[in-house]
């Protein structure tokens, strides 16, 4: 009788619990923060990692971007639309100039989501050493753009937002 | 002179209602406090040297500007993104000035005003820019780097989110 009456409290809670996640988490903002913090993980790298980690770390950075991403970012000169397939050359390129690579991503904020397009902002903590050993930190205030396409958000713009106009 | 009996009071207290009572009361002061009123950050990067150098602590006194406008030469931390990154700079002009560097020297409406918090003189040459309404101009006072990799410029007076509090 006791423990029939346990359950039952058990239930309730665990569905008020469940009632209280589905209507107050919103759990497009949460996936939308969780790709892009996945995508600066994966943009981390050090001298150690071998051809095989970095292939992997490659790859999962081309899952993440729509197939014609647009990339705005005056401090590291770059201001081009990237294509999907491109990704790897780029990487590879930004591995050779950088041995030493990691980026951090705080005070991520999910601006608005209108279905299937999302805008999020961060400021960007990039630290980074050079290939000759020259430490070259910089902090980007960015905004992303993404689209969700089969359940997955991708990446379609990255643009640096100017905090200080010179 | 503390006695055996008041030290132990001291560190092991009875749990009575009115301890847990203050002990939240300090826990929720402490917390607003510290989150919004002084932000404890550490300094990162050499761009305020020598007044603020890598590794030094301080807190952010958010209700700096609350009656008052920055000016110069007052230190502030400008917001990025958010509260958890920001830069810390020297306001040298506000809205409506023209700003210039002549071989290091800083010019406000054509008249050189003298920087004694400068130590590392550099050889700036930037062109007159006007303040637009509503920004202040801030610069570091470290300015031993060529000007294109110094982080400067004018940015909206909303961005400030207080000054360093020493």
């Amino acid at each position: 009788m006791v423990t029939k009456k346990y359950q039952t409290a058990g239930l309730i809670l665990a569905a008020a619990v469940a009632a209280v996640l589905l209507l107050f988490v919103d759990w497009e903002a949460r996936a939308v923060k969780k790709q892009l913090r996945s995508i600066a993980g994966e943009m981390t790298w050090s001298s150690a990692d071998s051809d095989l980690t970095m292939a992997s770390r490659i790859r999962h950075v081309q899952e993440r971007i729509a197939p014609n991403c647009q990339v705005e970012i005056p401090a590291y000169e770059i201001s081009q639309s990237v294509d999907k397939k491109d990704v790897p050359a780029y990487l590879m390129i930004a591995r050779k100039y950088y041995k030493n690579i990691s980026v951090k991503l705080e005070d991520l904020k999910v601006e608005s989501i209108r279905l299937p397009q999302a805008k999020a902002v961060t400021t960007a903590y990039i630290k980074a050493t050079g290939a000759d050993g020259q430490r070259n930190d910089e902090v980007l205030m960015l905004e992303f753009t993404l689209q969700k396409v089969e359940k997955k958000w991708l990446i379609t713009s990255a643009t640096e937002v100017q905090v200080l106009e010179k | 002179m503390i006695d055996r009996y008041s030290a132990r009071k001291f560190f092991f207290p009875k749990i009575t209602k009115n301890y847990l009572l203050r002990l939240a009361v300090v826990a929720v002061v402490a917390v607003l406090v510290f989150k919004y009123a002084l932000i404890p950050f550490r300094v990162q990067g050499e761009s305020m040297a020598p007044a603020y150098v890598t590794g030094s602590f301080n807190f952010c006194f958010t209700p700096r500007y609350l009656f008052s406008k920055p000016a110069w030469p007052d230190v502030v931390m400008v917001r990025m993104a958010g509260q958890k990154v920001m830069l810390l700079k020297r306001v040298v002009a506000a809205e409506g000035q023209s700003v210039e560097f002549k071989e290091g020297n800083l010019f406000v409406d054509g008249k050189k005003i003298e920087e004694p918090y400068v130590v590392n003189k550099s050889d700036w040459n930037i062109l007159p820019v006007s303040v637009k309404p509503g920004y202040v101009y801030v610069v570091g006072d470290n300015r031993s780097m060529p000007a294109e990799t110094h982080t400067f410029g004018q940015t909206p007076v909303t961005r400030i989110a207080g000054a360093p509090l020493w």
